[in-house]
């Protein structure tokens, strides 16, 4: 039985290793293979900082929310074993910040020890006027598990061709290219990666005006902290583009002064 | 008179961040900072510099929430501005679990801390053995930055630094009007101070990047602080022990505790074992005295005996010793006017 995984971002390495996790004893046939033309350090994934942290409202759907329970507590059980230190998990607290009063997140009861800015606190952030504590996770991941293959798989059909099962469609953001989908989009990000070992929180600010990620945020790694605050939605450029640069420098040093 | 003289002996946190007040609040002196040791050879190198108040016995609540309040916002502006990476000032947050319920109702610092507030009982999974615990948010001092910050401060406001042992204090009385004591542990020996003890603490410094958070075990004897480069995983509370050599049992004793509180520091890399004596005592010696020999007198202001609190309480006290020297430079200069009469 051969099962065909397409993509190797942490979607495709986690879908595989899922299936690992719960196929290999009960299917002794089991053949798992991934197939991606890209690899860390050049997937998507890799340019996230690796935060777990779902966007503000899940508009509704309840799904969404517990897939995000669910991968949470996963991870929060994890902490304490060998594998977290193979998984680059461990627990970070930190900040979001409002510039108005918002209601509080489907993830409220998710994370850990979630709750509202003091006035105290949210004097370090001038301009912004109202604010979320909480501890949440970090997964910077770096473990392979699975037999894989460097290859641009072109269409389904090849993969059945060869005799593939089960083709498993993590390919992310060019799924389009297998499979036509109108709704699939890019949200081109662009990140500094810094050296800032005394930030141990993150921080991520929020302009309603702008949309999310467009406005600053400081999310510190275990070797370098990652600047970012870039959402622009259809653009497909790979490239470093100097005025976002600056754009997220500036404004990530507005935010934390002790950047410069 | 000409430019007061003023000698601070001592340059861990308390001398430095004294030295520093004397010379904000008394421009005209001249203040001279001396020590046989200085970062990174001081009792302060090795502590985290946490801020977390311990209670002294003999000095009034009030008055240490007043030291700690003011510590706090001195080092709040710092970590809030570009200077901090480099004053090595950054903000933690964590938790303070307690295997059984602490029997105070709320600890002196709690509204002065940020974010205080019980922990949830999500939170309190992540420590099995504990029934209760507390989450808040406070500031890190690291050293060496800090005091090489306090250093590089000081220069720039002409103040001289020396490395010279003081024996006794009246060595200096010819050379200078005033005398501050900040030797720390070294007052036991300096001014024959037997109420002066120390408690000998082993830490470990750890390279494990991945902890951000701090843990303290409420009892005081098992912590783990992340600071900018390492972690400083404690610790003891040795009464009376005068040893500075690391003992190897006590390393993995430390080292096995903290790995209970936090299984990922088995990980830790490159394990270095440092040994401080904290300069305790029932309250901070925090006064003037006038010490007389044949005739002569010499002006002394005692601002040791910090033990676990000095990086709390640092900058208050310094503040309260500046006050006291300008007391001093009143006396002197009513003592001169008289004599002019």
């Amino acid at each position: 039985m051969r099962v065909a995984v397409i993509g190797a971002g942490v979607i495709g390495l986690s879908t595989a290793l899922c299936i690992h996790e719960q196929y290999h004893s009960l299917v002794p046939s089991l053949e798992l293979e991934v197939y991606a033309d890209r690899y860390t350090p050049h997937t998507t994934s890799d340019g996230a900082a690796g935060l777990w942290q779902p966007y503000l409202s899940d508009h509704g759907n309840l799904q969404e929310t517990v897939w995000n329970k669910e991968t949470f507590d996963y991870l929060l059980g994890h902490l304490g074993s060998p594998a977290a230190k193979e998984m680059g998990l461990f627990l970070i607290s930190g900040y979001n910040l409002f510039t108005q009063p918002v209601p509080d997140p489907s993830w409220k009861n998710i994370v850990l020890g979630f709750r509202n800015l003091t006035p105290k606190e949210l004097e370090l952030f001038p301009g912004y006027s109202y604010g979320w504590f909480n501890t949440a996770l970090m997964l910077e991941l770096t473990q392979r598990g699975v037999k894989f293959f460097h290859k641009k798989v072109k269409s389904f059909q090849e993969m059945f061709a060869q005799g593939v099962d089960v083709v498993i469609n993590c390919t992310g953001v060019r799924a389009g290219e297998l499979q036509p989908d109108p709704e699939l989009q890019p949200g081109r990000g662009q990140v500094i990666k810094v050296l800032a070992p005394w930030v141990k929180h993150f921080i991520i600010t929020h302009d309603i005006k702008y949309g999310i990620y467009n406005s600053p945020y400081v999310i510190p790694g275990s070797e370098s902290t990652v600047l970012g605050g870039i959402y622009q939605h259809g653009n497909w450029s790979e490239e470093n583009s100097a005025q976002d640069h600056q754009t997220i420098w500036e404004n990530c040093c507005r935010l934390l002064p002790a950047l410069q | 008179m000409a430019a007061p003289k003023v000698a601070v002996v001592g340059a861990g946190v308390i001398g430095l961040s004294t030295a520093l007040c004397i010379a904000e609040t008394c421009p005209s002196c001249s203040v001279t900072v001396l020590s046989d040791q200085f970062s990174p050879n001081t009792t302060s190198d090795v502590a985290a510099g946490m801020l977390i108040p311990h209670t002294y016995p003999g000095t009034p609540i009030h008055v240490q929430k007043q030291w700690f309040k003011e510590t706090f916002t001195y080092l709040f502006a710092i970590s809030n501005s570009a200077e901090a990476s480099e004053a090595g000032i950054h903000l933690i947050s964590g938790w303070q679990v307690f295997k059984n319920t602490p029997k105070e109702e709320l600890p002196f610092w709690s509204d002065v801390v940020l974010g205080f507030r019980p922990m949830s009982e999500a939170e309190l999974q992540k420590f099995p053995q504990y029934r209760f615990g507390r989450a808040f948010t406070t500031l890190k001092c690291d050293c060496p930055p800090y005091l090489l910050w306090l250093e590089k401060r000081l220069k720039a406001i002409g103040v001289q630094m020396y490395t010279r042992k003081v024996a006794d204090l009246w060595e200096l009385h010819s050379e200078y009007n005033i005398v501050v004591n900040c030797a720390g542990i070294g007052a036991h020996q300096l001014v024959g101070d037997e109420k002066l003890f120390p408690i000998r603490g082993q830490v470990l410094k750890v390279h494990a990047p991945w902890v951000k958070n701090f843990i303290r075990d409420g009892d005081g004897s098992t912590y783990i602080y992340p600071g900018i480069d390492r972690v400083t995983l404690g610790g003891t509370r040795e009464k009376d022990s005068w040893s500075v050599s690391p003992d190897p049992g006590t390393t993995k004793d430390i080292f096995d505790r903290c790995c209970s509180l936090e299984p990922s520091l088995r990980g830790a890399q490159d394990i270095k074992v440092k040994v401080g004596l904290r300069p305790s005592r029932w309250c901070v010696r925090l006064q003037r005295e006038v010490l007389s020999r044949g005739g002569v007198k010499l002006l002394v202001v005692h601002n040791y005996g910090h033990g676990s609190g000095g990086f709390s309480m640092h900058r208050g006290t310094a503040k309260e010793a500046a006050h006291l020297v300008e007391e001093c430079i009143a006396a002197l200069q009513g003592s001169l006017s008289r004599a002019k009469l």
